[in-house]
């Protein structure tokens, strides 16, 4: 009974951060193929130091539902109502996570991007604090997300997370 | 699984699964509620609360019929009595054609009981709808008047008590109707206190009108963001932590109604609580402004939500009653990102709490656009001029200084004086050059006083920097005490400025107490108090171990005031600078030397050092923040070393718990051993089945202890004391006292004639109607009622009722005024009075076995209770008139007499 119950109340927020993290897609490095287009790709909804997400990652959210997990992660504290706005019909949302980091001072923001007719190339610019600087010492899991159309993608890439790019088969 | 995790986790089962027995009942022959075809559609029993009794002449039962009883009632030696008493007949006004709109006369009720010595009888008047009327309690034996007292047209409570020359034995006593009108009254012995203290009227405290506090269901709380629109059924106007907002009803929402304000505003409070993502919806309850502390705040209250973790896991509340002016008179520097608001009206938790402020943020690292860029006297948090924020100087400055104003939570040192001083810009980012500016100012320069008391540098990331060693150790001359964070690396390392010697270094716990995964550790750590830590559960109340406290989020576009979670040594921290806070404010001696000595010798951790050296941890220094012992310690009156006892009284019924255990723990300035002398209890009824030994020393002691019911005289409640001799400076003596109790009542118990009734969900104005009803009388200590399914043939009785969800109820009518339920009178709801749930009647099918409990007392609102709501203005539900009897099968008789049989 004891060990039944701790799993039904206790479960709840850790079952919640392990669909969070369920959704980040691992990385790995692949060849990329640039073709520029003249409508913005695109852009970039929020950014928060408070995302939830534990791991630097990508997810990408077609559906209500998803996003919803996104929000429901414990310490998230982003820009709700703008990430509601998005038409998911038309664009989805990519969050770019950078994981959790010890302090703040660190943030993420798209630089720019670029597509293929089925690909397409995120470049983020990732902010860390200069060595010696003084932080607020709070437990933060930086992230942008960015909306983009709602293609079927094969593939995205997100390059300035990790020394690698990040690397998303929608 | 950790043994404090284990037990709560225990606990909680516990209440699950009492909760789950408490909704469903439980008959003792067929285990639960039955769903079975038949004849009949609903079925059940009332139970009676110990040492019930009626007037056997109340208004009803005269109406039916009966004279007035001329003979004395007899009454068990403890008794809780519902009566009547009118000077004359007369009809009730604005009586209409319904049932019971006459007042019987019966001016007086005499009974005869069995009195101890100096026992205390209490009488309870209560008005009828014909407005207030003198009662007077006499006491005689034979015809000799030995005390009486009189209410007057007040509603309180008179008591009148056997006098010391008079000896045990029986007595009469008599209650008579003084005035013109017709009156309720309850008359009881105070047993243990009990009869005082219980409320016999329901609930009705105030609240704010349009406002409510609604904790939506895990996972649901962005869901419900999403659906707060003014479309809906509430706005949003504060989250007061994760998924427990305050709320408007928006104005349509009341104006379709109907109600007056306060009804209105309950009956939206009542479909909030119905809404499938909300876990409870309470009225915003206002509180009075007398004796408060950061427990008597909503989100500390909150069951599931809220401060308590983190606030018992440094023994906080024992502390605010040691240190009862909340830390006032110290000022506490919180040298941050600075805070929500703007002078003169900042984040309304921290506003009245917050005297001036600096920013010493310089240009490179400032974002406060509107401002003069870089230093300035506005230590206003601009947030962050690229994403949102978590408003990081404002949650520190929550957990020191947030104020108890009933809305909210609180801080700590919840009077303290907070002095926000800016000294981290864009993205909580800031230099050192800055930060030594600030220190600088808080020390004042030469000959001057310093600024703050206490300074709280929820930073780090910092090198060792000799300026800023000595601009520190220049605020320690003065008397400046400095807390910081450790840092938040999983490292060894030293981080500065909590490395410094002379800065209270800080790492992070989670809700068990264990090193947070992320805190740094080392022998620089010079203790830990809670952090919080999302991964985990430590205290197993379902929720991530975060710290709750104020912020500012967006909400449907704009910055909104909010309790917010996070976690960190930044979260640890504030809650060693508000306990310091505390401790100033008892002893505004207490320096940086002294307070490190006190640590040093396990005085402001939980660290039982005795007279050995206190050890020190790499992960949490000197131990975990006590801010009970720390208060203590700084007390300049010496306390002695003194056994407390947990709990401080004992009850033991043969019909609730029959044995008890007892901890007893030494309190005290300087706490160490004591010598336990003898441990005794001279009354036959009880027994020691443990207890320490002559000789024994320690500092904790277990007794245990049952009830031995045989020896006890039946129906009496009765009080000893356990006797404990120990030795600490002196030969002291601790008496905790036992009550014990036989419950043999149970057969005698009677609570007048029933009315049971069926009514609708939802109320019509003043009043629910009354679809179906039935009556019963008391048998062998219980009613036992049944309605049929209608059966469409017509005439329909009373006890038919048709297929649909309704209220069960179920109460006397003393008065016959037609109204059950009101105060005076006995209630019972399904299924327990005071929450009233649907109940759903099935085509075809019979609900049988449902359990109820009818009292003369009411409901209160605590914590315990959140889903019981005030009922300003209740009058009681309504009777329908008997004109056909139902098929009960208890035909409407005269009540037997309530007396012991």
């Amino acid at each position: 009974m004891i060990s039944v119950c701790r799993r039904v109340f206790a479960g709840v927020p850790s079952a919640s951060l392990v669909a969070g993290l369920a959704l980040l897609a691992g990385c790995a490095s692949s060849h990329v193929t640039e073709d520029k287009r003249d409508a913005p790709l695109a852009r970039q909804v929020t950014q928060s130091a408070h995302c939830g997400l534990t791991g630097p990652g990508l997810a990408y959210v077609q559906t209500a539902e998803r996003l919803q997990q996104m929000l429901d992660l414990p310490t998230q504290n982003m820009a709700v109502q703008q990430l509601r706005q998005v038409d998911l019909a038309k664009e989805h949302l990519l969050f770019v996570t950078l994981g959790e980091r010890p302090t703040s001072g660190y943030s993420l923001s798209l630089s720019s991007a670029q597509s293929t007719t089925s690909t397409l190339q995120l470049a983020v610019a990732m902010r860390s604090p200069a060595p010696g600087t003084m932080t607020a010492q709070v437990i933060t899991s930086p992230c942008v997300v960015v909306a983009v159309p709602a293609s079927d993608w094969s593939e995205i890439r997100v390059s300035g997370v990790r020394d690698k790019d990040l690397i998303l088969k929608p | 699984m950790h043994a404090h995790a284990m037990a709560a986790t225990f606990l909680k089962c516990s209440i699950l699964a009492g909760l789950i027995v408490a909704l469903w009942g439980c008959d003792g022959s067929s285990g639960s509620i039955g769903r079975t075809p038949g004849d009949v559609a609903l079925s059940g029993s009332i139970a009676i609360e110990a040492g019930t009794r009626v007037d056997a002449d109340d208004g009803e039962t005269l109406a039916l019929g009966a004279s007035p009883e001329s003979d004395a009632q007899l009454l068990p030696p403890e008794f809780v009595l519902a009566g009547y008493v009118s000077p004359a007949f007369g009809v009730y006004s604005g009586a209409g054609d319904g049932p019971g709109n006459v007042y019987p006369a019966d001016p007086v009720d005499i009974f005869t009981l069995p009195l101890h010595a100096e026992q205390s009888i209490s009488l309870q008047p209560f008005a009828t709808s014909q407005g207030p009327s003198p009662l007077r309690l006499s006491l005689f034996t034979g015809n000799r008047l030995i005390a009486t007292a009189s209410t007057g047209n007040q509603s309180d409570p008179v008591q009148i008590s056997l006098p010391e020359t008079e000896p045990a034995g029986s007595y009469s006593l008599a209650v008579e109707a003084t005035g013109f009108e017709p009156m309720l009254y309850i008359l009881s012995t105070s047993t243990a206190g009990n009869a005082l203290s219980a409320g016999f009227e329901w609930p009705d405290h105030d609240f704010v009108d349009s406002e409510a506090i609604v904790e939506f269901k895990q996972g649901m709380s962005q869901m419900s963001q999403h659906s707060f629109g003014p479309q809906e059924s509430m706005e949003p106007k504060r989250e007061l932590s994760p998924g427990v907002w305050l709320v408007q009803a928006p104005a349509q929402a009341l104006r379709n109604s109907g109600l007056q304000t306060q009804d209105s505003t309950l009956e939206w409070v009542r479909a909030l609580s119905k809404r499938a993502d909300v876990v409870s919806a309470t009225p915003n309850y206002k509180m009075r402004a007398m004796n408060t502390t950061p427990l008597n705040e909503p989100l500390y209250n909150h069951l599931s939500v809220g401060q308590q973790w983190h606030y018992e896991l440094v023994n906080a509340p024992t502390a605010w009653q040691l240190a009862s002016d909340g830390g006032a008179g110290v000022t506490v520097a919180v040298m941050d990102t600075g805070l929500y608001g703007e002078p003169g009206n900042w984040h309304s938790e921290l506003d009245a709490n917050v005297v001036g402020g600096a920013d010493f943020v310089s240009a490179g690292f400032d974002n406060d656009f509107d401002l003069p860029s870089g230093r300035d006297n506005d230590p206003s948090d601009p947030g962050n001029a690229v994403g949102t924020s978590v408003y990081h100087g404002t949650h520190v400055s929550g957990t020191i200084a947030a104020a108890v104003n009933g809305a909210g939570g609180a801080g700590i040192a919840y009077n303290a004086s907070l002095l926000p001083v800016r000294v981290l810009g864009e993205g909580g980012t800031g230099s050192s050059a800055d930060l030594l500016a600030a220190l600088r100012w808080i020390a004042g320069s030469a000959g001057d006083r310093r600024r703050a008391d206490i300074v709280n540098l929820s930073l780090g990331g910092l090198p060792f920097q000799s300026q800023l060693n000595e601009a520190i150790a220049d605020g320690v001359s003065k008397g400046v005490v400095f807390v910081a964070a450790a840092g938040n690396s999983a490292s060894t390392l030293a981080s500065y400025p909590a490395a410094y010697d002379q800065v209270f270094s800080v790492s992070a716990v989670d809700g068990a107490g264990e090193l947070s995964a992320y805190s740094n550790s080392g022998s620089w750590i010079d203790l830990a108090a809670p952090g919080g830590d999302a991964s985990r559960d430590g205290n197993a109340d379902g929720r991530s171990d975060l710290i709750s406290s104020t912020s500012a989020s967006l909400i449907n576009g704009s910055l909104k005031e909010t309790y917010i979670g996070l976690q960190g040594t930044s979260m640890a921290a504030p809650h060693v600078s508000a306990v310091f806070a505390l401790m100033k404010s008892l002893n505004p001696a207490l320096d940086h030397g002294r307070l490190r000595a006190m640590l040093m010798a396990g005085d402001l951790t939980f660290q039982d050092c005795g007279r050995e050296i206190c050890a020190k941890t790499v992960d949490r220094g000197w131990g975990l923040l006590d801010a009970g012992k720390s208060t203590l310690a700084a007390s300049t009156a010496v306390v002695p070393n003194l056994l407390a006892s947990s709990p401080a009284i004992v009850s033991l019924s043969s019909e609730g718990s029959s044995s008890a255990s007892v901890t007893l723990s030494v309190y005290g300035s300087d706490p160490g051993l004591v010598t336990i002398e003898s441990v005794s209890v001279n009354a036959p009824w009880v027994r020691l089945d443990s207890a320490p030994a002559s000789g024994a020393t320690g500092t904790e002691f277990i007794l245990s202890l049952t009830l031995r019911p045989e020896a006890l005289e039946a129906g009496i409640s009765t009080r000893a004391p356990i006797v404990v001799e120990y030795k600490s400076d002196r030969l002291r003596r601790l008496e905790i006292p036992v009550i014990g109790q036989r419950v043999t009542d149970q057969q005698a118990r009677d609570a007048g004639r029933h009315f049971v009734l069926l009514v609708d969900p939802e109320s019509e104005g003043d009043f629910y109607t009354t679809v179906a009803q039935t009556t019963a009388v008391v048998d062998n200590g219980q009613y036992r009622f049944s309605f049929a399914p209608d059966d469409g043939v017509e005439p329909q009785t009373l006890n038919e009722v048709p297929p649909g969800n309704y209220i069960l109820v179920a109460g006397s009518d003393l008065d016959n005024d037609g109204l059950i339920c009101h105060a005076g009178e006995a209630c019972a709801e399904y299924p327990v009075t005071g929450l009233r749930q649907e109940i759903t009647i099935s085509p075809g099918q019979s609900l049988t076995g449902i359990e109820m409990t009818t009292s003369y007392s009411r409901p209160s609102i605590s914590a315990a209770t959140p889903n019981v709501l005030p009922r300003p203005g209740f009058r009681g539900y309504k009777l329908l008139p008997e004109q056909i009897e139902s098929g009960s099968g208890h035909e409407p008789a005269h009540k037997l007499i309530g007396a012991e049989r």
